[in-house]
């Protein structure tokens, strides 16, 4: 690193931002906090982070099926209510759309891949052994979701009424309890599967940035892409990356010995309504084996991490598992991630999160009726996906320079290829990813940044969107 | 802080609470301490008492500025019966998308389900700010709440942060007004009880399903019928001899889908008695509370109108509370709720609804070992006999049996283990029993 003094002021910001994230990413010991309050074996602190970004969007809207009579299954793709929000269509002389492929052209102002947060938190020890650390964050974006404010027009509106309000996400609140015999986190906070891959998108990527619009619509129906709804954005999520998110849950952390420190956890389990599967009964399990290695101008972390969770079906259970591994590597002012998943239903966008190209939407069985015959019913036979993503950055003075790419590939199952002429089901989602990421002091980050994601499904249709994104991130 | 005028309620201040009950050997000290916060937390959370749990933050004359909070975590296990096949109306515990069904499609399914969620209280956060206007003195608080786990068990949804308390509170030797949203008076009392003795850091009941968002609700439904953060305006008498009166009014609410207007506020009111003073090795507390509300479908107007009452005692380590309530058009877990157990249907009559239960709280150093019962009762009009509505089965009685060991491990970390079992009877003799097995820990600040 360059020690001259006109660079000290960024050497002091980068290390505040890193730690910053980590305390976001992975409940962390988030160093960027402010203490408030003191006492002899107690503080309590403040932390947080407001931004706004200009964000336009441009390229194709959905795809028109390929196949007469075939359909294109839900899941991927941008802009997918029925019917569409923000697509353009081009119509003939009597008003009517041409049956071709629309485009999407909107600007936005928005949150990026985080928005404003607020955490409080505190800190108290119990002799040398134990200390016990409370936090709690709000997370909250900056335009309002989909029904409310200046976006399309409120049938429900009251006269005079006041509606386009945020609503805050309590999207952290966990107890840490550490000493020297490892730590115990409780709570909601962020899982263990896909952290390594979010941290890297995060740190090398998108942390003061935009990235894609892979967007929460509803509990009821996927995240996909969307130029609609509020919320974060999801930086190269979706894109090779599989997201961690947070999540009800307990873990137990191992002191590092010579860098290795194991990590295991339950979480409450997740629905796969979408996918077919609407019941759970025994909490996920997840791990994580990290390695971490630091000196001078030098740092290498390594991660494989897992999770399975079992669906029940009738009186058995169908499995959903994925596995996860990858690396950061710093050497002075480049920094390189690397890291990929595979699993069986793992996740599309986040991990193990429901979305209905997680499972074959045309295979059947045949099972007891209850009355002595047999019938058949939709098996929803469960589909492989995998990801990878690389990134790299190079840090010049205040200034960090960042690029990427990564792709997610969701495999067929057997019926899905016996019937492709009816349904076309998601192949693939991949992007390229570039940034630029002013740090004019601690506290104020200037952001450009472009992504383009393309998606593809197996009968040949496709789709690609483009998003330049440019705004400021005010961080304490 | 101390104001000249007392507390609504004694009980609830931890100096009062436990100089009498605790031992104030060195050795217990901490764990004093503890309860004390406790009991102060119960306070700000449950029935908008000073929360004397909190940390101050910045103390700049004339204001301070304080927080405190909460987070916790818990492993449940619910197993029993999934809901019966018939057309119930209110109570039991939805199970259609959890349960394993019967081969028998007619046939009532089995459920075992583990959650990793909230408790009786969730996550909470709270700021507050106080300052002192002549001899009164003047306060703020809020309080955010959010649970663990996100609707419908999706991974990647937000948790919707509940603007739950935000209030004003003005204290002086002529009594205490509060404004805002806070914690009303029907039926508050039970609901401390509940609280204190029972599930303030455990989970009890996880509601009419298991795969929700909480807050999970401990006793709440079986003999317990709740209060509930309203918006509204309250004034509390000061203490005269030991008896206090409490009169407010609320926000109306709407019985949705059966009495959909409400016109006028709501008021409420309590009277609380308390003997014993914070060292005394007895203590009691009185209260009887009640709620009347007018509400309207198109040209039709009926009432809901509800009472309730009960008592605390400390009497050492040993303590005891017990309350009931009953009146027309109640709801079965929070007050005024609106459900399907209240009415038949649009415009027709409530039925009456009561319920009464009991907490008992032994202290066994850093130990507390709680056990209760309580029963909520739905009974049928005239109406409900007629014999075009012999299919509608309407629930007769939810019986909750619960027990919990709670260990503080020191003032600000607290282990628990509890378990209830939930009864539901509807009238036709349909019946749902499910067991409830938790555990987790609470951080509080």
């Amino acid at each position: 690193m360059n020690r001259n003094p006109k660079t000290r002021r960024w050497l002091k910001s980068s290390v505040a931002l890193t730690a910053l994230t980590a305390g976001l990413l992975a409940s962390n010991h988030a160093s960027a906090e402010v203490v408030i309050a003191k006492g002899e074996t107690w503080d309590a602190y403040i932390s947080g982070r407001v931004g706004a970004f200009a964000s336009y969007a441009f390229g194709e809207g959905r795809p028109l099926p390929k196949l007469a009579g075939s359909t294109i299954e839900p899941g991927g793709g941008v802009d997918n209510d029925d019917p569409t929000n923000d697509t353009i269509y081009e119509y003939d002389a009597a008003g009517m759309p041409l049956p071709k492929q629309g485009k999407l052209r909107k600007l936005r102002v928005r949150s990026g891949y985080y928005p404003n947060i607020l955490t409080l938190g505190a800190h108290k020890t119990f002799g040398p052994n134990l200390k016990l650390t409370a936090q709690v964050s709000l997370w909250g974006t900056i335009e309002p979701d989909f029904a409310k404010g200046s976006l399309p027009p409120n049938p429900q509106r009251a006269n005079g009424g006041r509606e386009n309000s945020v609503q805050a996400d309590f999207r952290e609140g966990f107890m840490r309890a550490e000493g020297t015999w490892g730590e115990v986190n409780g709570g909601r906070f962020m899982g263990l599967f896909g952290r390594g891959l979010t941290e890297i998108d995060a740190l090398y990527g998108h942390g003061y940035g935009v990235g894609f619009p892979m967007l929460r619509r509803s509990y009821s129906v996927p995240v996909t892409g969307d130029l609609r709804y509020q919320g974060p954005t999801g930086g190269m999520t979706g894109f090779g990356v599989l997201g961690a998110t947070y999540a009800a849950g307990v873990t137990y952390d191992t002191p590092s010995v010579s860098g290795v420190k194991l990590s295991l956890g339950i979480f409450d389990p997740a629905t796969y309504i979408g996918a077919g599967y609407g019941r759970t009964s025994t909490p996920r399990g997840e791990a994580e084996l990290s390695y971490k290695l630091q000196r001078d101008g030098l740092l290498v972390r390594l991660f494989g991490s897992g999770g399975f969770q079992s669906l029940p079906v009738r009186s058995s259970s169908e499995s959903i598992w994925g596995a996860s591994a990858g690396g950061r590597f710093e050497f002075g002012p480049v920094h390189v991630g690397l890291g990929g998943f595979l699993g069986r239903a793992p996740g599309i966008n986040y991990a193990f999160d429901d979305n209905p190209a997680l499972a074959s939407s045309t295979s059947t069985r045949v099972v007891p009726d209850g009355a002595g015959g047999m019938i058949m019913e939709m098996s929803h036979d469960l589909r492989n996906t995998r990801g990878f993503v690389g990134m790299v950055q190079v840090v010049l003075g205040p200034v960090d320079i960042n690029a990427g790419a990564g792709q997610t590939v969701v495999l067929q199952a057997d019926s899905d290829k016996a019937n492709a002429a009816k349904v076309s089901t998601l192949k693939s989602q991949t992007a390229v990813t570039a940034a630029v990421v002013y740090h004019m002091n601690e506290s104020f980050h200037l952001d450009l940044d472009f992504i383009n994601g393309a998606y593809k499904w197996y009968n040949g249709e496709s789709e690609s969107l483009n998003m330049l994104n440019g705004g400021v991130t005010v961080t304490f | 802080m101390e104001c000249s005028a007392a507390r609504p309620n004694e009980l609830l201040h931890p100096i009062e609470r436990f100089a009498s009950v605790r031992s104030i050997k060195s050795k217990t000290a901490r764990w004093i301490r503890a309860v004390s916060a406790l009991a102060a937390l119960a306070g700000g959370l449950v029935a908008t008492r000073h929360a004397a749990a909190e940390v101050t933050l910045v103390k700049s004359d004339p204001w301070e500025v304080y927080t405190s909070g909460r987070v916790n975590v818990f492993f449940g296990l619910a197993v029993g019966q999934g809901m019966p096949k018939a057309q119930l109306r209110g109570g039991g515990v939805e199970s259609a998308l959890d349960e394993e069904p019967s081969t028998d499609p007619n046939a009532q399914g089995k459920l075992f389900k583990m959650r990793v969620h909230s408790g009786f209280v969730p996550n909470v956060l709270s700021v507050g700010v106080r300052r002192k206007m002549g001899e009164s003195t003047l306060r703020a608080q809020l309080s955010v709440w959010g649970t663990l786990e996100t609707l419908s068990q999706r991974k990647f949804e937000a948790v919707a942060a509940d603007f739950r308390e935000g209030y004003l509170e003005a204290d002086g030797a002529w009594g205490t007004f509060t404004a805002g949203r806070f914690g009303s008076l029907f039926s508050r009392g039970i609901t401390e009880t509940d609280f204190m003795y029972g599930h303030g850091y455990g989970v009890g009941f996880w509601g009419g399903t298991v795969g929700q968002p909480g807050p999970a609700a401990g006793l709440i439904g079986f003999g317990v019928l709740a209060n509930s953060f309203s918006p509204g305006m309250m004034y509390t008498t000061p203490k005269l001899g030991g008896v206090r009166l409490a009169l407010g009014i609320f926000d109306p609410v709407s019985m949705a889908g059966s009495w959909d207007g409400s016109r006028t506020a709501r008021p409420e009111a309590e009277l609380t008695y308390d003997l014993g003073s914070p060292d005394s090795f007895f203590k009691l507390h009185l209260y009887a509370n009640g709620a009347y509300q007018k509400v309207y479908q198109g040209p039709l107007d009926s009432t809901v109108r509800g009472v309730g009452g009960g008592f605390r005692t400390e009497i050492g380590h040993f303590h005891l509370g017990a309350g009931g309530h009953t009146g027309k058009g109640l709801g079965l877990y929070y007050a005024l709720e609106g459900s399907a157990a209240d009415t038949l249907g649009q415009g027709l009559p409530f039925r009456t609804a009561d319920g009464y239960s009991i907490f008992a709280q032994y202290v066994l150093g850093a130990v507390d070992l709680n056990a209760s019962f309580g029963q909520s009762r739905i009974h049928l009009l005239d109406l409900d006999l007629q014999p075009d509505r012999a299919d509608l089965h309407p629930i007769q009685t939810q019986t909750g049996i619960s027990a919990g060991v709670v260990y503080h491990l020191n003032e600000s970390f607290h282990l628990d283990l509890d378990y209830l079992r939930a009864q539901f009877r509807w009238y036709g003799g349909y019946k749902q029993d499910l067991n409830y097995f938790n555990t987790g820990a609470t951080l509080t600040w």
